[in-house]
């Protein structure tokens, strides 16, 4: 690998680890926050997160508005956690505050803005859970 | 950008890992060709895609292979090739990972504006995509042909005879013709099928089917090159006789459009025998 030199291209390269982070804002519901680009390389931890979150607290919300990257390995542990949720009668919510192009994009043409549904802010998605199940 | 071809090729171990690697290569090329923003992320998306197919489908039981990726930005567009050498494409009932790869190949193809995938000579799977730069943001204006009235056919060669048969029998079956009225459908089939291919635009003997009203079978034949209809509508005379197969059908007309002409045939399923005259030229 070349290092960062004067020239500004090399300025550009803002590949940020993908990283998972679980907290727990509200008694009875974790989230589960991806940060940076997430791909296979990292849904496996994202899975375990995700089941852990469900164990634990119950309710789920998956966070994406620190994504600048997923595909379809993601969308499909996502898709995974809220089939669980289903099974089991928990509150399960996915919020993307569409700061990311990438996030929004492959949400989009996948339909699964609207299928999810996708909530704006974690608060949001909370509220839905709350509506829904009271578990908020 | 330069009016230059600009090549990146990559070859890295199918391990999930290198996804990532994938990505960062491409943002080099993007950022050094200048590539707009909206094809460069859609460019990364579909790498990833593919890539995963292959870390994932194509190098079973965690084998290590092989993954080549080739972009090529050039006169407006950005070329992709994911290649691998793995087992290739093959049904498979669940995946045994448990990896949700079923979004990857229609994300793909929603993304890229040309889209496919070989199987090469020697083994393995090449997945190539195109991508308009500039375009992302504006989805290129899709044109889709005019969906046919009920079925069109168009044939080569010595094939002509058998398919257009077989077609007519089952179009003349679904409009209720009796078998003698099938057999009138037939006979005109194989004027059409057995006529010169070369009077036909392309060489290709076509025919267009529909039943515009119950009981009637429509049939426009061609298109066809200068001249090409008329003579159909001879070989339609019945040698030393007086007597055309066009007097089976209850309409024979020559019509032209911006295809060329075409010789719409009309039959029904209550036809009087000969004798109707024919309306056309």
């Amino acid at each position: 690998m070349r290092e960062a030199n004067s020239d500004p291209g090399y300025a550009r390269v803002v590949a940020i680890p993908g990283e998972v982070r679980v907290s727990s804002p509200v008694d009875g519901v974790g989230v589960v926050a991806l940060v940076g680009e997430h791909d296979l390389g990292t849904v496996n931890q994202v899975r375990a997160a995700l089941e852990r979150a469900q164990n634990e607290q119950g309710a789920v919300v998956v966070d994406l508005c620190q994504a600048t990257f997923i595909d379809s390995s993601i969308l499909g542990a996502i898709l995974e956690g809220r089939r669980q949720a289903t099974e089991k009668q928990k509150g399960y919510g996915v919020a993307c505050d569409g700061s990311s192009e990438p996030v929004n994009r492959v949400l989009d043409v996948t339909g699964l803005r609207r299928e999810l549904p996708v909530h704006e802010s974690v608060d949001a998605a909370l509220e839905a859970i709350r509506q829904r199940t009271g578990s908020a | 950008m330069s009016g230059s071809a600009t090549e990146l090729r990559l070859a890295v171990a199918a391990r999930a890992e290198n996804l990532a690697l994938v990505r960062q290569a491409l943002a080099g090329l993007g950022d050094a060709t200048g590539m707009d923003e909206a094809t460069l992320s859609d460019l990364k998306q579909i790498a990833t895609e593919a890539c995963m197919n292959s870390v994932v489908h194509a190098y079973p039981d965690d084998s290590e292979g092989r993954i080549e990726v080739r972009a090529r930005v050039a006169a407006g567009e950005v070329t992709l090739s994911v290649r691998d050498w793995g087992v290739g494409f093959r049904p498979r009932p669940a995946d045994a990972r448990g990896q949700s790869l079923r979004l990857g190949l229609p994300l793909i193809a929603s993304l890229a504006d040309r889209f496919e995938v070989f199987a090469p000579l020697d083994g393995g799977t090449e997945v190539r995509v195109r991508l308009g730069l500039q375009g992302a943001a504006e989805p290129v204006q899709q044109s889709s042909p005019a969906p046919p009235r009920e079925a069109e056919v168009a044939v080569t060669g010595d094939a002509a005879r058998q398919v257009i048969a077989r077609v007519m029998a089952i179009a003349a079956t679904r409009v209720g013709f009796s078998l003698d009225r099938m057999s009138d459908g037939v006979l005109i089939g194989d004027v059409i099928s057995s006529h010169d291919a070369g009077d036909f635009a392309d060489k290709r003997v076509g025919v267009e089917l529909d039943e515009p009203e119950p009981g009637t079978l429509w049939m426009r034949v061609g298109p066809f090159v200068d001249g090409g209809a008329q003579r159909l509508m001879e070989h339609m005379e019945v040698p030393g006789m007086d007597f055309s197969l066009a007097k089976l059908a209850d309409r024979v007309a020559v019509e032209t459009d911006k295809q060329g002409d075409f010789v719409v045939i009309e039959l029904s399923r209550d036809h009087r025998a000969a004798g109707v005259a024919e309306d056309g030229e």
